[in-house]
């Protein structure tokens, strides 16, 4: 019986495959994503870990690949969790346009691995790229549109909406 | 009482060139005055060569002049050289001085200077504009005076020789410096336009380098070369006009020179066939005649030099011709100490047309009072802040520390009692420690001390452990390869802390750390660690080289992996340089390959000699030796968990604990002693402390590891007694240029130790944790609230409000006028302006 261990598949072709299975990913041209591919890493989180700190300031999104992560917010001692984010999904894509403070802190469930994305040089020399860097404010903007969209349909079904106005409107 | 000196921009030329070097101006004096005479003897003896021994026939004389003339040359030359060093001497030394005491000036200008200032145009004024000057200071005196006197000598040995010629041939020079100086005058104009003209132009290109990213943007090359190209013409049109008239008056000089041979030939000539004047005194009076115009030519030289230096010399001093806007050290009394109490009356700012940054604000924080300064952005807290740390003058009102103006008081004052830490500190080159100790050295060269005695290190740890700072600087500290020199004591207490790492923590952290087992492939490891499984004693010969080590690549053909790690290779090159060509992101792309960014032109040329064959193998086949070792250095460097370009042959992977065997088998025979394989009773000088003593590689992708791991070595490091060594390992580390190799929170953390080494009655923190984690933040807030509260009076701008409750009172400014004063819950409880922050109002 063979017990020789077989040696890890190329990350860089599995990074690329996750990507392009992602909504925000997946309207970038292949060309620039087949480069974009190879600046991911890949984090490994242990049970408890956090991704990342509510406060902290950060300048990158996260793709889960493996594990579950929970969302929290605490706010003068009193802590609330807010779900949490599923395998496959893209979480923190406002800190691709510029550094922002993480308002909730996101922590492992279970042992995860997340890919740590960048800012796209598109997105951080808005001039260098403006045409794939359009393509990336398009799809942030959507999300954002989006979310609320979900938001507001959640929100009249439970007939209250806690939001003082809708975060698209700011 | 000590003389006076006049500021430096108004100081002369003259002044430097006699400044500290009278003594060696004097000895100049004397051997210049020997040299003189000493050049008149080979004249005289040219003639008594000719007329008393050639002419009567007598050896004995010939002999005798010959040896005299030959004694006279050598000594006149051995004194030239001698004045030639003391020119250099003196002339270096004078550049020196005038730049040292100029830059110590330029730091002092006020700060609107060196916004309007680009840094590359004080750079080259203060290091090319003034170079002349060094040429100029060691001549000043000797040039002059060698040469005017030569010139009399060999005019009065003229003089001696025939009064009628002399006086004929000397007549040409007065005409002459009639015209040269009209010639100059037209020369020195042109020189001051052309130094304008070339600031200018430096300032073109100093500020399109600049603002590249905007001309870039703008596709903006047309008008930026427009711009650029007229202001190159200019200075090619000015520099043209001016070597017009600087030949000119060569062409002058060399006309008025050709005019006394003339006369000589025609005059002397004539005599001499009539038998009134001797051959001898002819051949000496052309001599002496050509002698005369070796200093004139040096005159004119000199002269040139003086005008050029002259121009140059005001430009520069004009330049920087303005005073500090406060002095930097008191006059006529000692430094203040304060106790902290901050007292701002009716305070403005204006700038431009009354436009107005700061509106009558009224604020007084008492000794050891902690005050919160918050607004919404733009609305003046920084200028304030600036204010009271004198680090602008302000317009109107006053502000007080202890009751003195700080407008009147010295940077020295300032800085003896005022710790700033800036949202953006600047690190300097250098190390950690030098960074920290920065404020603490500055002020006690300040106060005089040459040989200050700086915080000691338990001190500096202590400041270090109090910022947070404590854990990177151990950081840096594990992360450094230790030399082969190093105290063996060292060594043994680190293959110490190594066994007992592994037997306190070697299970817990398994998932953070890859400890070296001769059965598995290392995933942190690059393939030439892998297979040596060790290091290589041998100095010459490192994991970066190996692919140039012919029994190493000897031992990859014999036992058939050349051509699969060859192959590797080429997959990485070929897609590295792929992906490189379609993305803005080369060096990025470059740190995540083992593609080195200096040799990309080579994997350039090696990925299109592959892509021209139909397979990779056959593309392999066709590359040149140099061609194949620079693939094999690729795959040798391939490291699995930090080049994700490529997936690592099968055979290499499953087979790596065979493959090591054979590798020791086969260095044992073919190259013995060289490498060493790695054990647990051997300390490893190329792996770093923190790999070392964890025998292993840190999972560096797992989150917290490098943490985690460095948390189970400190108590170790402490009970081996060696924690300060490697803190202090850590404390050595160079920062790199402006700091890059540290973070915006590690600037942040060193900033503010600097100011807590200085121990100042007043800190003026401007957003200064602003890019600090929470833990990092609520750190430095404790440090405030436990050591500093009742201690030390802060002014701090503010930008996370949850940490405002520490403070004793926030003021609150909104467009340049002081809205609300309290403490914080006063403040909340009202429901105004600091309620509207809090609450996100906009």
């Amino acid at each position: 019986m063979d017990t020789k261990p077989k040696a890890p598949s190329c990350e860089y072709d599995q990074n690329l495959d996750l990507l392009l299975k992602t909504d925000i990913f997946s309207k970038v041209p292949l060309e620039r994503l087949r480069s974009y591919a190879l600046l991911v890493k890949r984090m490994n989180y242990q049970v408890g870990e956090h991704v990342f700190n509510q406060g902290d300031f950060d300048n990158k999104a996260y793709l889960l690949i493996q594990g579950s992560l929970s969302i929290s917010h605490s706010y003068m001692e009193k802590h609330s969790t807010h779900g949490t984010v599923s395998q496959g999904k893209v979480f923190g894509t406002l800190a691709l346009i510029a550094d922002t403070e993480r308002l909730f802190s996101v922590q492992a469930v279970v042992p995860s691995t997340c890919l740590l994305l960048p800012r796209p040089k598109a997105l951080s020399e808005l001039d260098k790229d403006p045409e794939n860097a359009k393509i990336f404010l398009k799809i942030i903007t959507d999300r954002i549109s989006h979310w609320e969209k979900n938001c507001l349909v959640e929100a009249a079904t439970i007939e209250s909406c806690p939001c003082k106005y809708g975060v698209s409107l700011i | 009482m000590a003389n006076e000196l006049p500021p430096i921009t108004k100081r002369s030329m003259y002044f430097w060139v006699l400044h500290k070097n009278k003594p060696l101006q004097l000895t100049m004096i004397t051997i210049i005055v020997i040299t003189v005479g000493m050049r008149l003897v080979p004249i005289e003896m040219q003639k008594r060569i000719v007329s008393d021994a050639i002419q009567l026939k007598k050896i004995d004389a010939l002999i005798y002049y010959c040896m005299i003339y030959i004694s006279a040359v050598f000594l006149a030359g051995s004194l030239k050289y001698a004045i030639n060093i003391l020119q250099a001497k003196v002339g270096e030394r004078t550049l020196y001085r005038i730049r040292t005491h100029l830059y110590d000036h330029i730091l002092t200008l006020p700060m609107p200077f060196f916004r309007r200032t680009s840094p590359g145009l004080v750079v080259s004024t203060l290091m090319a504009e003034l170079l002349p000057m060094a040429t100029f200071a060691g001549m000043a005196i000797s040039a002059p005076l060698v040469n005017i006197l030569t010139f009399l000598a060999f005019a009065g040995y003229m003089l001696y020789l025939d009064p009628l010629l002399a006086g004929l041939s000397i007549a040409i020079y007065p005409v002459e410096m009639m015209i040269i100086p009209i010639l100059q005058r037209k020369y020195n104009s042109l020189n001051r336009q052309k130094t304008n003209g070339w600031r200018r132009t430096s300032s073109i290109i100093s500020e399109s380098m600049t603002g590249i990213h905007e001309i870039q943007g703008n596709c903006a090359f047309s008008l930026e070369e427009n711009k650029f190209k007229k202001s190159a013409l200019w200075l090619y049109n000015i520099t043209y006009r001016l070597l017009i008239v600087k030949f000119g008056i060569k062409f002058t000089n060399n006309l008025f020179q050709s005019l006394g041979p003339f006369f000589l030939f025609l005059v002397g000539g004539y005599l001499a066939i009539q038998g009134k004047f001797e051959l001898g005194a002819l051949v000496a009076f052309l001599s002496a005649y050509e002698k005369l115009y070796d200093p004139w030519k040096e005159l004119m030289e000199f002269y040139q030099l003086y005008q050029d230096c002259v121009v140059r010399y005001k430009q520069v001093m004009d330049y920087f011709d303005m005073a500090a806007e406060f002095p930097s050290i008191p006059e006529g009394r000692d430094v203040y100490k304060f106790e902290g109490d901050i007292n701002i009356k009716d305070l403005s700012f204006t700038i431009g047309t009354n436009i107005r940054l700061l509106d009558n604000i009224d604020l007084n924080i008492k000794p050891g009072e902690h005050l919160a300064l918050v607004g919404f952005s733009g609305s003046g807290k920084s200028t304030l802040a600036g204010a009271v740390g004198q680090m602008l003058r302000y317009t109107g009102g006053s502000v007080q520390l202890d009751g003195h103006e700080v407008g009147h008081m010295s940077k020295q004052d300032i800085a003896e009692n005022v710790g700033i830490v800036a949202q953006h500190p600047f690190i300097f080159d250098g190390t950690i420690f030098n960074n920290l100790i920065y404020s603490s050295e500055a002020l006690m060269r300040q106060r005089g001390d040459d040989d200050p005695e700086l915080p000691d290190l338990d001190r500096v740890i202590e400041v270090a452990q109090q910022v947070g700072l404590f854990v990177d600087v151990l950081g840096f500290g594990l992360r450094t390869t230790l030399k082969k020199d190093t105290s063996p004591e060292l060594i043994e207490s680190l293959i110490r802390a190594r066994e007992q790492f592994q037997q306190l923590h070697g299970a817990q952290l398994h998932n953070d750390i890859e400890f070296f087992n001769s059965d598995n492939y290392l995933h942190y490891a690059p393939i030439a660690e892998n297979i040596i499984f060790g290091a290589s004693k041998d100095e010459d010969i490192s994991l970066k080289n190996l692919h140039k080590v012919p029994q190493f690549v000897s031992f990859l053909k014999e036992f058939n992996l050349l051509a699969e790690l060859e192959l590797l290779g080429s997959i990485i090159a070929t897609r590295t340089i792929e992906l490189i060509h379609n993305s803005p992101d080369e060096q990025e792309l470059l740190q995540r390959s083992p593609v080195p960014s200096d040799e990309l032109p080579v994997y350039n040329k090696i990925v299109e000699q592959l892509q021209r064959a139909q397979t990779p193998e056959e593309g392999l086949v066709k590359l040149d030796e140099e061609g194949r070792a620079a693939l094999l250095y690729l795959s040798l460097n391939f490291t699995l968990s930090q080049h994700s370009i490529a997936s690592i042959p099968e055979k290499i992977y499953s087979s790596i604990s065979e493959i090591r065997s054979s590798f020791k088998t086969y260095m044992d025979i073919h190259l013995p002693g060289t490498f060493n394989t790695y054990c647990r009773e051997s300390y490893v000088h190329t792996l770093t402390i923190m790999d070392n003593i964890a025998y292993g590689h840190i999972k560096l992708d797992n989150a917290g590891a490098e943490e985690r791991v460095q948390q189970h070595m400190n108590q170790l490091l402490i009970l081996e007694g060696v924690l300060e060594t490697i803190l202090q390992i850590g404390l050595e580390h160079n920062v790199g240029n402006m700091g890059e190799d540290l973070s915006g929170g590690q600037r942040q953390k060193v900033a503010l130790a600097r100011a807590f080494l200085k121990q100042p009655p007043i800190y003026i923190f401007d957003e200064a944790t602003s890019a600090l984690d929470n833990a990092s933040q609520a750190r430095i807030q404790n440090v405030m609230e436990k050591m500093l509260k009742g201690k030390a009076t802060i002014l701090s701008v503010v930008h996370r409000l949850d940490t405002l409750p520490g403070y004793d009172k926030v003021a609150v400014l909104r467009s340049g006028k002081l809205v609300e004063k309290g403490t914080y819950e006063d403040l909340m409880a009202r429901k105004g302006a600091l309620y509207e922050l809090v609450h996100g109002g906009s």
